[in-house]
């Protein structure tokens, strides 16, 4: 039996000996092996409105099951699933829900798509591979929302099935991505590419937290980052932070510093921009790069108004990339 | 305590602390070979109340 074994799902490379946990708190070395701790037992499933990911290119005011189990392979001061990241999963109410399961419920609640999310997807990864192959023979789309700090390898190998991904982009440095989240960033960056590389479309979203990375250069940075190694096409969410867990003592994000970074994003050519939780912002809706027109307008999670017809602006027959349908 | 008694003391104190010293020298250039073993029942029997499967997860390796 060997004494010490290497996780290798995440940069973290968790070395344990017998009966010690990684760090995620679901992946254990038990009878000389690394054995999982999730594995069909989610502690969330609910069916979410797709735009909750948050997701504004894939299926349109659609509904996805969504599951998530406890643990997280990153410790984000922000977090606001933290009842169930930071968790290990004897310390939450779990289900017993085998891959086949998720799917049939999937299909029974009228859902278009599975989402693995709320923690991350990546430290309950053998239960997402084998539940999103099946969910593929059923013709449902399956989607991770994730902070995306996962090895190559593993990335590689589930990529084919993973049609969507809503992707944390923290920060742009890594003393960022050290003192918020106690990681790193460059791993975070190479995901991103490796997903665009094999057809996963992905979408970004950006946490401002007020004086941790809302400055002016920080936002800038990022969406210098975003245009010249993922493309102006890739969507980017600008999310209102909230006080939660360990950063109870902040305000929550002015909106005009949402503005702000709207504006700075779409100056440094980023042509699908998001603000989220500030109702009636432009930044809810979708506009055509092309001619400017309203393409899909947006309260909250509701949809008023689709102007894509086909993949294309309806009025300029400009290509609007995302999914439209399955 | 007189000078003579603090002089022994002294003395018998640096020997002990030689000789600890002298033994730990000794176990270093000839450590134990009794294997280090870990009783995972506890973690085992916590699992089981919880009503957890653990499951061969992919992607790691041995050391």
């Amino acid at each position: 039996m060997p004494k010490t074994i290497e996780c290798q799902l995440c940069p973290r490379a968790c070395r344990l000996t017998d009966g010690q946990r990684g760090d995620c708190r679901v992946r254990i070395h038990l009878d000389g092996k690394l054995q999982t701790l999730v594995y069909v037992n989610p502690c969330s499933v609910h069916v979410d409105p797709i735009e909750k990911k948050p997701l504004f290119h894939v299926l349109p005011q659609t509904g996805t099951f969504s599951i998530a189990t406890a643990g997280c392979n990153l410790h984000c001061k922000f977090c606001q699933n933290w009842q169930i990241s930071q968790r290990a999963p004897e310390e939450t109410h779990n289900y017993d829900l085998p891959p086949e399961k998720v799917v049939s419920e999937a299909i029974r609640s009228g859902s278009k798509s599975i989402s693995y999310t709320y923690s991350d997807p990546i430290v309950f990864y053998e239960y997402t591979y084998d539940t999103a192959r099946l969910a593929h023979e059923k013709k449902l789309l399956n989607i991770w929302v994730t902070a995306g700090y996962i090895n190559e390898k593993p990335l590689l190998e589930i990529a084919p099935y993973i049609d969507a991904a809503n992707v944390d982009l923290k920060g742009i440095t890594e003393d960022y991505y050290r003192r918020m989240s106690s990681a790193t960033l460059a791993p975070v960056l190479k995901a991103l590419k490796i997903m665009q590389r094999e057809g996963i479309w992905i979408e970004l979203t950006n946490l401002v937290v007020p004086t941790w990375n809302d400055s002016k250069k920080d936002i800038s940075d990022l969406c210098q980052w975003i245009a010249d190694n993922l493309g102006p096409d890739v969507p980017l969410h600008f999310s209102r932070f909230w006080p939660q867990h360990q950063l109870k003592n902040l305000p929550p994000t002015p909106p005009k510093t949402l503005s702000m970074a709207w504006e700075i994003a779409k100056n440094k050519g980023l042509n699908y921009v998001y603000v989220g939780n500030v109702p009636g912002h432009r930044g809810n809706s979708t506009f055509c790069p092309n001619d400017n027109k309203l393409l899909i307008q947006r309260i909250g999670y509701q949809i008023l108004a689709n102007n894509i017809v086909d993949g294309k602006c309806k009025f300029c027959q400009t290509k609007i990339p995302g999914i439209w349908k399955i | 305590m007189n000078n003579k008694s603090f002089i022994l003391l002294l003395i018998v104190a640096t020997l002990m602390v030689f000789g600890v010293i002298a033994e730990n020298a000794r176990s270093t250039a000839s450590p134990t070979k009794a294997e280090v073993s870990v009783d995972t029942t506890g973690i085992r029997n916590t699992l089981k109340n919880a009503g957890i499967t653990p499951r061969e997860a992919k992607h790691w390796k041995e050391l």
